[in-house]
């Protein structure tokens, strides 16, 4: 007897969905052999120390000429395991991008649960793989929320089905201890719980004990988890730990509040449509529990963002997420609306216009910004130079580059630099970010060689990116030749060494 | 003796985890000062008031009375303080033949376990349920506010301990249980007026809550507090006149806003654990649950309690208490609960059990690297060395009881109470820590004659953040300032710096 082993039609087109991401992501991703922010050297760098050590990096030499780091290690961990095998590029480039995209398996889980209608959850799927901001945010950066997200999603979605098998109450508690290893925005997870308790409590909505719970469990194993790793970050800022220590004109920028333009652009129009419908019929109409634990995660995270506990891009991402599940809801209600009229016959036509739809609204703006990533990646010729800094300054040199260069300085270049983007436990952020934007932005030697002596830079890399972020085509003061001498340059890159340090 | 041995042993068996509880307090509290003496080598006491109490039992032995004047202390001033902590330190000291450095580390610790045993038997003369008894004892000796206050040599060890006795002795309806407990209630008058304040209030409250037939005992203990602070004030006053009115506001710094000092978590001093406060929220929940309103006077007291302990930081060592109590009770009903699922359950004990022991060790830690650290101990021992007794060294006035520890003259400190022209004092430090004029600095130096300045980190961050301004930038930058000592720390800042000043420096 031939034994028949059939595949259900969504799965297949769900494997389609994820495939199209995955390989839509990886075609930018292989364009470059560097990555995109300076935050995926910062990960580079900790991985090979942890593949040379047992131990996560608690105090980084290179960073602000030396200084503690705090991070949560998991991801760092989960990165060096797969780069013993298959291999750094796999577990930088590829990995993330397969891991990320596997968010359109979750999204489409959590979708089918709340709209029960496989075709929406799919479109939704769909939906959610082509969020512009989450491309922007993830594709080629080794971002720690390409393992986040859909572990996040992965708990969403055991919350949900928590009473239906023991199996999803497993994978909730063992996601309560490692999404807080992975990045500190798994305290969403606990207001967003906390929230649709309160939610649910005054419209009356029996929670179940289960529930119950696993929402006191993970409350606290998150806090404790989280309190162990940022302990001492919490004495020393307090509730100024929210800003992150970060300077002021980077914050401003960071920290926006979410518009309803803002979320046009970086959503898509379609999205934020059916979204919005999804979460007013869900909400008032439906009243699932389901639809209101993602309406409180939407909540929670607008008011995180507004409280500036949450930057404004990962804020958006999880509002584009949210809308793409609850996207699912409306196109399930306009069918069910379609079947009530003469033109039920024309269901299959709507599907494909809904589905051409989003995919023409989505995919222009994420090929514009995928390519915006790539073209933003570490440029080759800035790696020669930050190569030959490497091979050919002294170990102790210390090297100015723009804040967000300064990973590129310690993990490439191997050597100190003046400020990097990690903020956190530097004293004197502040006044290192404004010290160094005037030695790239001032013409004069003297207040030049004054910032030199206070920071002992040996050597300044003038990048091209440099030049176009503040304006300038040159540093006027290394003219002076006595003081400067220009000992590597290509076409996107100079570097100066410093001569009259004393 | 079969009788006795059966008797013990019975006792063993109920109380075991008692007994264990108080040993492992003991290991805690012992291992604050391995910690900071043996792992990170800093030889020294930590806390302001460990210093000061050292010094004061020091005055008291070598004058073999309770000193007049104190010359050291705002550059000289009466001998205005309440003396129960270092007398008690003083009579121990003596009677176990220990030095007074000895003294201020045991005693306390002595007091702590003590104290642990007195809330014990008091938890169980409430209920009979022993894990109640347990679990509060476990949450409070793992509490920070109770490893400072048991750690440090501080009057409210004391204060606390009496308090504690006393409303154990209350528990029995015997005339002498009651007539020794408010005599001890009374003795707290020589160690704070503020806690004797906040104690009688406590006690009265109790009294009419709950035993009002016991009322003449509370008017017993009055007619006593009244004697015995009458008869303070009054040689106070007859030989030193009123003190001045404090013009000033001092609550404790935090972080970002005074309410975070009641967190340890948070950057106070020995506030409470988020985890403690966690658990209070469970305890009230589920006596909320419980029976809704009958616990009404429990939630408003420990609401007023938190109020208040912004203002009076030691009123956190009795909400302590009172947190711990609820917090097991909470805990342990909602263990014993029905749950859905027996891993969460499991897993939720083991969560929680580890924030309570978390937050402990953490702040065990955060203690054994508390002030003074080992570079302010070195540059102590410089001063120490190398200016003669009586100088007179300046500083923020938090420093001002080391700066008496090594027997040289301070601006000011802590002790406001008697304190000479203190709001003049005050006004003048702040003008001169924030001075950016060299004519008033060098007035305000050569007014207090002070020949030394002492900035650290904590003091240069908190007065002048990133910059070099004001003070630090005269001090650094003109002549007639001299560095004579700097050191550094792990990362090579500088942590403490000490300037001379030069009087007779000409500038051309």
């Amino acid at each position: 007897m031939k034994n028949n082993i059939k595949i259900p039609r969504q799965y297949i087109i769900l494997l389609l969905i994820f495939l199209s991401v995955f390989f839509f992501r990886l075609f930018f991703v292989i364009k470059t052999s560097t990555y995109t922010g300076d935050f995926a050297y910062f990960h580079l760098r900790h991985v090979e120390y942890i593949l040379n050590n047992p131990f996560p990096l608690l105090f980084d030499e290179l960073s602000y000429g030396g200084k503690n780091i705090i991070y949560p290690p998991l991801f760092h961990y989960f990165l060096a395991a797969f780069s013993i095998f298959p291999g750094l590029f796999f577990a930088f480039k590829i990995l993330p991008e397969i891991l990320i995209s596997l968010l359109v398996v979750l999204v489409y889980l959590i979708s089918k649960e709340i709209s029960k209608d496989e075709n929406a959850a799919l479109i939704s799927a769909l939906i959610s793989g082509l969020v512009p901001l989450l491309i922007r945010e993830t594709l080629n950066k080794a971002s720690t929320y390409s393992l986040f997200l859909p572990l996040f999603f992965l708990m969403i979605y055991s919350f949900i089905k928590i009473s239906d098998n023991k199996k999803y109450m497993a994978i909730f508690v063992g996601l309560s201890f490692l999404l807080p290893l992975i990045d500190p925005s798994s305290a969403i997870l606990i207001f967003t719980l906390l929230l649709y308790t309160i939610l649910l409590v005054s419209e009356s909505i029996e929670i179940g004990n289960l529930r119950k719970e696993a929402i006191f469990f993970s409350t606290f194993i998150i806090v404790l988890i989280n309190f162990a790793i940022y302990n001492s970050l919490f004495r020393k800022y307090g509730i100024d730990i929210l800003e992150s220590n970060i300077p002021k004109p980077i914050f401003e920028l960071l920290y926006r509040d979410v518009s309803l333009l803002a979320l046009i652009y970086f959503l898509g129009i379609m999205t934020l449509f059916l979204g919005i419908f999804g979460l007013y019929y869900g909400l008032f109409l439906e009243r699932k529990r389901s639809i209101y634990l993602i309406a409180s995660l939407m909540l929670t995270v607008l008011l995180l963002t507004t409280i500036k506990f949450i930057d404004f891009a990962s804020g958006l991402i999880f509002i584009g997420v949210s809308f793409s599940i609850l996207a699912s809801i409306s196109i399930k209600k306009f069918f069910s609306f379609l079947e009530m009229t003469k033109f039920n016959h024309l269901k299959k036509l709507a599907y494909s216009i809904i589905v051409i739809l989003v995919v023409s609204s989505s995919i222009i703006p994420s090929i514009s910004i995928a390519k915006d990533n790539i073209n933003d990646s570490l440029a080759i010729e800035e790696i020669w130079a930050l190569l030959y800094i490497k091979n050919s300054t002294p170990k102790e040199s210390v090297i100015l580059a723009r804040f967000d260069e300064g990973h590129f300085i310690s993990a490439i270049a191997e050597r100190k630099n003046v400020i990097d983007s990690y903020f956190l436990l530097s004293d004197d952020v502040e006044k290192r970010f404004v010290d160094v934007e005037s030695l790239y932005e001032n013409p004069f030697t003297a207040r030049a060689l004054f910032l030199i002596r206070q920071y002992r830079i040996d050597y300044i890399l003038l990048t091209e990116k440099t030049k176009q972020t503040y304006g300038i085509k040159e540093l006027v003061y290394t003219k002076d030749k006595n003081c400067f001498e220009l000992v590597y340059e290509n076409d996107k890159a100079e570097v100066y060494k410093v001569l009259c340090k004393q | 003796m079969k009788m006795i041995r059966q008797k013990f042993t019975r006792f063993y068996a109920s109380n075991r985890m008692f007994l264990l509880l108080l040993i492992i307090s003991t290991v805690l509290f012992s291992s604050i000062f391995l910690i900071r003496f043996e792992y990170y080598g800093n030889k020294s006491l930590f806390s302001d008031d460990s210093y000061f109490n050292l010094r004061l039992s020091k005055m008291i032995i070598e004058s073999g009375k309770i000193p007049e004047y104190d010359s050291l202390s705002y550059g000289g001033r009466p001998f205005a303080y309440y003396t129960g902590w270092p007398i008690t330190l003083v009579v121990f000291s003596k009677a176990f033949r220990v030095s007074i450095e000895t003294a201020s580390i045991i005693l306390p610790v002595l007091l702590g376990i003590l104290t642990l045993l007195m809330l014990g038997l008091t938890i169980k003369k409430f209920t009979k349920d022993n894990n109640i008894r347990n679990l509060s004892l476990l949450i409070l000796a793992l509490s920070p506010p109770f490893l400072y206050l048991f750690s440090s040599s501080n009057a409210f060890a004391g204060i606390v301990f009496l308090s504690v006795l006393s409303f154990y002795l209350m528990t029995f309806d015997k005339i002498i249980h009651w007539l020794i407990a408010i005599v001890l209630l009374s003795l707290i008058s020589y160690f704070n007026i503020f806690a004797t304040v906040f104690l009688s209030m406590l006690f009265l409250i109790y009294i009419l809550a709950i035993l009002r037939r016991k009322i003449p005992y509370f008017f017993m203990y009055l007619l006593l507090v009244l004697i015995i602070n009458i008869l303070h004030f009054y040689r106070l006053i007859t030989n030193y006149g009123f003190p001045d009115r404090v013009n000033f506001n001092l609550i404790q710094n935090a972080v970002n806003f005074n309410y975070q000092t009641l967190f340890s978590d948070l950057g106070g001093k020995f506030g409470l654990s988020i985890f403690s406060a966690i658990l209070l929220f469970l305890g009230i929940y589920v006596l909320w649950t419980y029976k809704k309103y009958k616990f009404i006077i429990v939630y408003s007291t420990i609401f007023l309690l938190t109020v208040i302990s912004v203002y009076f930081n030691f009123i956190i060592f009795y909400l302590n208490i009172l947190i711990a109590i609820i917090g097991s009770l909470g805990l342990i009903k909602l263990i014993n609960r029905r749950w859905e699922s027996q891993l969460i359950k499991n897993l939720s004990f083991v969560v929680i059990v580890m924030g309570i022991v978390f937050s402990g060790i953490n702040f065990i830690n955060q203690l054994a690297l508390s002030e003074p650290t080992i570079k302010q101990m070195e540059a102590l021992d410089y001063l120490s060395s190398k200016s003669s007794d009586y100088t007179t060294i300046f500083s923020s006035y938090e420093r001002g009881y080391w700066f008496n520890h090594i027997n040289k003259k301070n601006v000011m400190d802590p002790d406001f109470f008697y304190a000479p022209k203190i709001n003049e004092r005050w006004s003048d430090s702040m003008q001169l820590l924030n001075s950016g004029d060299l004519k008033t600095t060098l007035m305000l130096l050569n007014k207090y004659n002070i020949e030394y300045i002492w900035l650290d980190a904590a003091i240069r961050d908190k007065f002048y953040g990133k910059d070099e301004i004001n003070l630090l930038y005269q001090l650094r930058n003109d002549p007639r300032f001299r560095m004579v000592y700097r050191n550094f720390d792990k990362e090579h800042r500088v942590e403490v710096e000490i300037y001379k000043y030069e009087k007779k420096v000409f500038i051309s």
